[in-house]
């Protein structure tokens, strides 16, 4: 069983290798796209990333649907523990 | 005096909406006519595309010409065609400063394909001529950038329009990273046009009817192919390339705007002296 916590964490890393974005910065409640800076591409390069990281696969409907953080921790959450 | 000038402003009112109806009849017709022939009569489906195309091309062309002559433009002036021939599968990146730009850029490239809401490819008047042409939805990102590497790769033109709306008044929107994100994974070549439309008219939220007090002016400068800076490389991955890119080209665009500007006071016709420039910043730019 892998819990939210890590799976925040590894995200987290992540998202400061991949994007350079400020460790600090990454929160539950962060919305990807106004605090984060992301655009649909951007989400799509994440999971990917995710995806080689977890063998999980994000559909984009899936994709479409995340707004924050805790959205994708969420998604991942229940595929992986599925 | 003045009652002459309303009166030509009220005729301009007029000539604009006529403008706007043989726009959207005009592509029904072509929709209902010239299509089917193309249709019936090109070998295969790259030719089909490539000769819709080429009649989008055409077409915007004299629809440019009929606005000149009807009066809404008073001038039409183009710049650095030589940019052009050689720009086979590049990616033209053009500022938006009035709804006619698509058409004033499109009449002046043969085989150039845009991305487009995907609405406009479902319109009822000229959807079937944009679905026909090969132009690209943009609502799947993933799709979309498959779509637009594949349309370069063939030889095949794009269009962008950065902003991914009309620009403001005096300026730029931030740009979105989209056409970045094409170059860098297609490695097309960047060809920069930065549109002027003196008086501005058609900005987003204005009505068709308030047109501006005379003429306008519309002139586009096609400039040399973009050299993307070191830095976009020594970045690693595609998101931050795009993100370097981006404020590159931005900063590039804020900073022709402002030479073409100032070269449009001292030169007729829109023309420029090509003057010395500062170093372009590679930082986010300022708004």
């Amino acid at each position: 069983m892998i819990t939210k916590e890590a799976i925040f964490l590894r995200m987290q890393k992540l998202l400061v290798e991949v994007f350079e974005l400020e460790a600090g910065s990454i929160a539950l409640e962060s919305h990807i796209y106004k605090d984060l800076d992301f655009d649909s591409l951007d989400t799509v390069e994440l999971a990917v990333r995710l995806g080689t990281e977890t063998g999980i696969s994000l559909q984009e409907e899936e994709l479409r649907a995340i707004r924050t953080i805790g959205d994708a921790v969420d998604i991942i959450h229940q595929k992986i523990n599925r | 005096m003045v009652g002459k000038l309303n009166l030509a402003r009220k005729w301009r009112v007029v000539t604009t909406g006529f403008c706007f109806l043989t726009f959207i009849c005009g592509g029904l017709i072509l929709t209902l006519t010239a299509l089917p022939l193309i249709l019936c009569l090109s070998a295969t489906a790259e030719q089909r595309e490539r000769d819709v195309l080429k009649l989008i091309h055409y077409a915007f062309k004299g629809f440019i010409r009929y606005m000149q002559v009807l009066n809404p433009i008073a001038s039409f002036n183009v710049h650095g065609l030589e940019h052009v021939s050689l720009a086979k599968g590049s990616l033209f990146i053009a500022n938006h400063p009035t709804l006619i730009d698509v058409v004033a850029v499109i009449s002046c490239l043969p085989a150039c394909q845009c991305i487009v809401k995907k609405s406009l490819l479902q319109n009822f008047w000229f959807g079937g001529l944009l679905r026909a042409a090969g132009y690209i939805a943009n609502d799947h990102a993933v799709q979309l950038m498959e779509d637009c590497s594949r349309r370069l790769q063939a030889g095949h033109s794009l269009l962008i329009f950065p902003e991914g709306t009309r620009s403001p008044a005096d300026g730029l929107h931030p740009f979105t990273r989209g056409a970045a994100q094409i170059a860098i994974r297609t490695g097309a070549p960047i060809v920069p046009v930065v549109i002027t439309c003196e008086p501005p008219t058609l900005v987003k939220g204005e009505p068709w009817y308030a047109v501006p007090a005379r003429p306008i002016d519309l002139t586009l400068h096609f400039l040399p192919p973009l050299e993307i800076p070191p830095a976009v490389a020594d970045k690693q991955g595609v998101p931050l390339q795009a993100r370097v890119l981006t404020h590159y080209i931005e900063n590039f665009f804020r900073q022709e705007l402002q030479v073409t500007k100032t070269a449009a006071l001292s030169l007729p016709g829109g023309g420029r002296q090509e003057p010395a420039r500062p170093e372009i910043p590679i930082g986010a730019p300022v708004q």
